[in-house]
């Protein structure tokens, strides 16, 4: 081995062993006690029992894995996941589309300002997501106070504990992130393209669909592959709201506290991060490639 | 004006509409007392007053002189000082040891090439879509040993923070001839430890700010990791937010909530100031 070579073995050798200590041996563990068949702590006789027994390769099961895909109440847990970041990340693309397009092509007094108020929301953590939500939606919320007051009809009060609430909160905190990736990926534009179809006669609908559109397709790619994995990860505002239906990250946190069924817990928390970073990663990669064909072409 | 211009005007207002009133009802909130919201009562019963017999604790319960308290702020730091102090101790151990894995790792990534560098490339990258409750129940299924120790907390706050501070610092060292810098330096006689301080430290200056302020806005925010891995005794402020949504009153958790708000605010505002771009790599995050 050369020299060089040993020094570059030095430089990495602390984050490589940091990342194999904390993400990849821990993940891969993870992947084990999800295989192993679940311990009944009350009939082994309290929690030493089942310490002192030892499991190993020869117990692997996977009636867990198994488990999350055909029990019906997971299944509707995992759909419910889905379902509500898709909707999320189309949701915020709708909103944030306008305004990123605002923030690129056009100067307004208070352009700064109003960059700095849609990026607050990414210093919040979920938890407190929740609890603004509560403030603004819940049972005596602020807009349903201020819809009473104003119009004598409370709108949108105990909105917050309903899945459509929790779609709002997520969206609330996608904002950010949908706006500013959009943003970057529209000022990228080739914008002659769009006023060369509008001079060859095209109507300002022509033109989007046909010129606009096909530019933004790839900037909409790798802006869902920000916004699926952030909303399929939330956990805090989940945790805080949804008290009837269940999200993935809140019903791994219920097996964990509330049925002490830690390898459940284990082959569900390898299925969200396999389908989030699986997702992330393959719209990411599709976004890049698109990206650079699209500034090419 | 145009249809779209009228949607993207509009969409822009329901944002800020959207984004300020819940901050500023919080913050109303934190300093409003109870007989402002008109639910006072003003009854504590016979010989019992409950503000001089249970202090800051029973005060909590009814506050109900005047408009504007700050008896709620008192109470937060009194029953929940103590999270605020080991949240900002874990967000500084994070800003010290990803400087540390950051600088050498990002330096060597930039520098080496080597089989297998695109793969730690893209492992580093993981933790940005890496659902947070999975790395806990990771976290706890191998170190259980150690919960209940701020030690399996700081793991999981470092592994979502490390992706920042190794961006800032390779995004940095590509965007100009670095290396040219420093091999002029060896090539006058500069010893290792001198390039280190005076050539790779110096320009990396703004890059480890960058990602120290990044850094430092993820680790105390964190809560999606990090609420499996703490305990009563390691709680941090987002952690402790939870306890105060569930068991404290409108204005003490709108109090916790402000007192998080006015530390992240303006370290975000900072970031936003010194680097655009970061921002929005920062949006990456779960």
């Amino acid at each position: 081995m050369r020299m060089r070579d040993f020094a570059a073995v030095v430089y990495f050798l602390p984050l490589c062993v940091f990342l194999l200590l904390v993400m990849v041996y821990p993940l891969g563990d993870m992947a084990f006690q999800g295989a192993l068949p679940q311990q009944d702590i009350l009939a082994a006789g309290g929690a030493e029992d089942v310490a002192a027994r030892t499991l190993g390769w020869r117990d692997l099961t996977a009636k867990n894995y198994i488990a999350v895909f055909t029990d019906p109440f997971y299944r509707s847990t995992i759909m419910l996941s889905l379902g509500l970041s898709v909707a999320v990340s189309a949701l915020s693309i709708v909103l944030c589309v306008g305004p990123a397009w605002l923030l690129v092509r056009k100067q307004f007094p208070g352009k700064r300002m109003f960059r700095a108020i849609l990026t607050l929301p990414m210093a919040f953590s979920g938890i407190i997501i929740g609890f603004l939500a509560v403030i603004m939606i819940g049972r005596i919320g602020f807009i349903p106070q201020a819809t009473q007051w104003l119009i004598g009809i409370p709108v949108g009060a105990a909105l917050a504990y309903s899945v459509s609430g929790l779609g709002l909160a997520y969206i609330w905190f996608q904002i950010p992130r949908a706006t500013l990736t959009l943003e970057s990926a529209i000022r990228k534009f080739d914008w002659d393209l769009e006023s060369a179809a509008r001079s060859l006669g095209a109507t300002p609908w022509q033109a989007f669909r046909h010129v606009l559109l096909p530019l933004l397709a790839p900037a909409i790619v790798s802006t869902v592959a920000v916004t699926f994995a952030v909303s399929m990860g939330s956990f805090g505002v989940a945790l805080l709201l949804l008290k009837r239906a269940s999200v993935l990250p809140l019903e791994i946190y219920n097996q964990v506290y509330a049925n002490l069924a830690f390898e459940m817990a284990a082959a569900m928390s390898v299925v969200l991060a396999v389908l989030t970073v699986g997702v992330n990663y393959v719209l990411r990669r599709f976004g890049e490639k698109h990206y650079a064909y699209a500034s090419a072409s | 004006m145009s249809p779209w211009s009228v949607y993207a005007a509009a969409a822009s207002l329901v944002i800020v509409f959207a984004v300020v009133t819940p901050i500023l009802v919080c913050l109303w909130g934190s300093f409003t007392t109870v007989s402002s919201m008109g639910a006072s009562s003003t009854h504590s019963g016979a010989g019992w007053d409950v503000n001089r017999d249970l202090g800051v604790f029973g005060a909590g319960a009814r506050e109900t002189e005047g408009v504007v308290t700050m008896l709620w702020y008192k109470y937060v730091f009194e029953v929940y000082g103590h999270t605020i102090l080991l949240s900002l101790k874990l967000a500084f151990l994070c800003i010290g040891i990803t400087i540390f894995l950051g600088v050498f790792g990002g330096y060597g990534l930039v520098r080496y090439d080597f089989p297998g560098r695109l793969l730690l490339e893209e492992m580093i990258l993981i933790p940005l879509s890496l659902p947070g409750i999975s790395v806990a129940v990771a976290l706890i299924g191998t170190y259980g040993m150690i919960r209940g120790s701020w030690v399996i907390v700081l793991l999981g706050h470092l592994l979502y923070t490390l992706p920042f501070m190794i961006q800032a610092v390779t995004n940095t060292l590509r965007s100009y001839n670095f290396f040219e810098l420093e091999r002029a330096a060896a090539g006058l006689g500069a010893s290792w430890f001198q390039r280190l301080r005076y050539i790779l430290l110096p320009n990396l200056k703004h890059a480890l700010i960058i990602g120290s302020l990044l850094v430092f806005t993820i680790s105390l925010g964190e809560f999606n990791a990090s609420f499996l891995l703490t305990t009563p005794i390691t709680l941090t402020l987002p952690a402790a937010l939870y306890d105060s949504y569930t068991n404290d009153s409108f204005q003490v958790s709108s109090a916790a909530t402000s007192i998080f708000m006015m530390v992240v605010i303006p370290v975000l505002m900072a970031i936003q100031f010194i680097g655009g771009r970061e921002m929005r790599d920062m949006g990456q995050a779960a």
